[in-house]
């Protein structure tokens, strides 16, 4: 995740814009949660305060239901998840509202490919397809390609596009 | 129960031994008699005895602490910073299952090998392979043991007994050398600071990995495939049913997990349960798509109605040891009119009392500490006078305790039993 927080953050830059990426370390490794806010754009606090984030990446549904207070009404959360429905009470908060929901199943996209791990550059495929500037297919590609190790590549670039296709497809 | 653990340890190298329950001295007394230099000590508290183990094999000397699952979370400290710094001589942290408290959890969250064996020969294999494992890779091993004495009965015992004369005949005794202990200094290591620290990081992830090919052929996890449905747990005995017949995966190793081993059993069945307490197997496995894992389930009781005791608010050591005593001096800091008394033992009042009472009389708490009593009543008394208090009375029954409700300074009484 913390991966993808790094791509995010080094797409925007590229695009000529101001960004930050605060991230917890250690966690992940310790059997804990990560989370990571991305700032683009004029801001002065490198934190996300509560009810303030455009957009939600959950790449575990648990993750999303644990860092929902940070998506604003009106906001938009992709979630890596394999089911078809959230249950019915969070479907109706979340229409209170009024936040856009995207389930993608990034961990089944990524384990195709051969390589599960990479669940979360399948997740940044599919973000890739919902045209949000700077996020275009072709700006991640180049930081992924910047940012992963050799050998690694190949594989995270056919993983992503897999996700990008599956944003098409919808 | 710790004598048998204790014997296991010495007979596979452990020159030092550092515990803190009391009902194991009379065995390592007696080992003493048979490995003449090999040395132990009770030590106050659990942080205490991990801090002498580990030094005992940063100085390339093997050694081993012996606490309860609920001691390891007293050692927490040198544990995380055990995992950094390392070792030379190997070091086996066994933490022996009184209740149901796990240790599990801490082998990912220290980062530190973690094995779980739940009989005699298991654990014997454990610590053979534990002390292999520390040395070669310099790393703090973590074994939890159920208490042996819920193993097999005395005819077992018998064939265990003579096992472990035939191994001590057998074996190289390293305890009977008594090899000066060798201490390199390296403060990068040692007393590394957060620049060296981030190194040690690197280090420490990669003999993770190492380790974690090592486990993938440790002859404690046994798999077995039969049918398409699957049970992986780190304990049979404390599952209530499996079938015997089924697919199952003893997993000894639960950190760092061997991921071929477990990927290869998963693999080859269509559902699999997971059987432990906290997802420590769990969050290791990347495809969970057919892993169904069920979470044992702890009755926390009921709520209790707070306490009073003649009109005085309550405390008691909830958090831990002696942990009232500062719960205590926070409630009084808080509600100054509030009239509390704080009731801890005097095992608990050595074992983290005497800081958290310092705090409170540096801090002028008013409150009334009870501290329960057995055998060492005048030594706390000694104690307290080293701080400057003098503030202290005796009680033949708790119900004399009235007295004091409305004592306006610190004060502690003492009083024999336990309540």
């Amino acid at each position: 995740m913390l991966l993808a927080s790094t791509i995010l953050m080094e797409t925007a830059i590229a695009a000529g814009l101001k960004a930050s990426a605060s991230d917890e370390y250690g966690m992940s490794q310790r059997g804990g949660s990560v989370v990571s806010l991305v700032k683009i754009g004029e801001f002065k606090s490198p934190l996300i305060g509560r009810e303030n984030s455009d957009i939600l990446l959950a790449f575990e549904e648990s993750e999303f239901y644990r860092n929902l207070m940070f998506l604003k009404r009106g906001g938009m959360a992709i979630i890596n998840t394999s089911k078809d429905a959230l249950p019915e009470e969070v479907e109706r908060l979340l229409r209170e509202r009024n936040i856009r929901i995207q389930k993608i199943d990034g961990d089944g996209i990524a384990k195709q490919k051969g390589m599960i791990k990479a669940s979360n550059i399948a997740i940044l495929g599919y973000f890739s397809s919902l045209g949000i500037e700077p996020y275009s297919s072709a700006n991640i590609t180049r930081t992924i390609v910047e940012r992963t190790k050799g050998k690694f590549v190949e594989k995270n670039l056919e993983i992503f596009e897999a996700g990008a296709e599956k944003g098409r497809g919808k | 129960m710790h004598e048998e653990i204790a014997r296991i340890l010495v007979e596979n190298g452990a020159g030092l031994v550092y515990a803190t329950n009391k009902g194991v001295e009379k065995g390592l007394r007696s080992l003493q008699d048979e490995f003449p230099h090999f040395h132990y000590e009770l030590c106050t508290n659990e942080k205490i005895a991990y801090e002498q183990a580990l030094s005992c094999a940063y100085a390339s000397r093997r050694s081993a602490c012996l606490l309860s699952t609920e001691g390891m979370y007293e050692a927490l400290d040198p544990l995380m910073s055990s995992a950094y710094t390392g070792v030379i001589g190997g070091f086996l942290v066994v933490c022996v299952r009184e209740n149901d408290v796990s240790a599990t959890p801490l082998g990912p969250f220290a980062k530190l090998p973690f094995i779980v064996a739940d009989t005699i020969d298991a654990f014997r294999s454990a610590v053979e392979f534990g002390f292999t494992i520390s040395e070669k890779y310099e790393t703090p091993v973590i074994i939890q043991v159920a208490p042996l004495e819920d193993q097999p009965s005395a005819g077992s015992f018998q064939e265990t007994a003579s096992i472990i004369d035939h191994r001590a005949s057998s074996i190289e005794h390293p305890v009977s050398s008594n090899e000066p202990a060798l201490f390199t200094k390296n403060p990068n290591r040692w007393a590394a600071t957060p620049k060296f620290r981030y190194g040690l990081h690197r280090a420490l992830n990669e003999k993770i990995e190492k380790i974690r090919e090592e486990f993938e052929g440790y002859e404690g996890n046994q798999a077995t495939v039969a049918t398409k449905t699957g049970v992986i747990a780190d304990t049979l005995s404390s599952l209530e049913f499996y079938d015997e017949d089924g697919s199952i995966l003893r997993l000894a190793t639960v950190f760092p997990l061997p991921e071929r081993l477990v990927g290869g059993f998963i693999d080859r069945v269509d559902i699999v349960f997971l059987e432990e307490e906290y997802p420590v197997i769990e969050l290791q496995i990347a495809d969970r798509s057919k892993v169904r894992a069920n979470k044992m389930q702890y009755s926390y009781g009921r709520d209790k109605p707070q306490e009073f005791m003649h009109g005085m608010y309550v405390v008691r050591d909830k958090l831990g040891p002696a942990s009232s005593i500062n719960m205590a001096h926070g409630i009084k800091k808080r509600e100054p009119g509030r009239k509390v008394i704080a009731i801890t033992y005097e095992d608990f009042f050595f074992h983290s009392g005497m800081p958290a009472f310092v705090n409170t009389l540096y801090n002028n708490s008013s409150f009334v500490l009870l501290v329960m009593t057995n055998r060492r009543e005048e030594e706390l008394k000694g104690v307290l006078r080293g701080f400057g208090f003098e503030n202290f009375h005796h009680l033949e029954s708790v119900s004399e305790a009235e007295r004091f409700k409305d004592a306006d300074a610190l004060t502690v009484l003492f009083c024999r039993g336990i309540i």
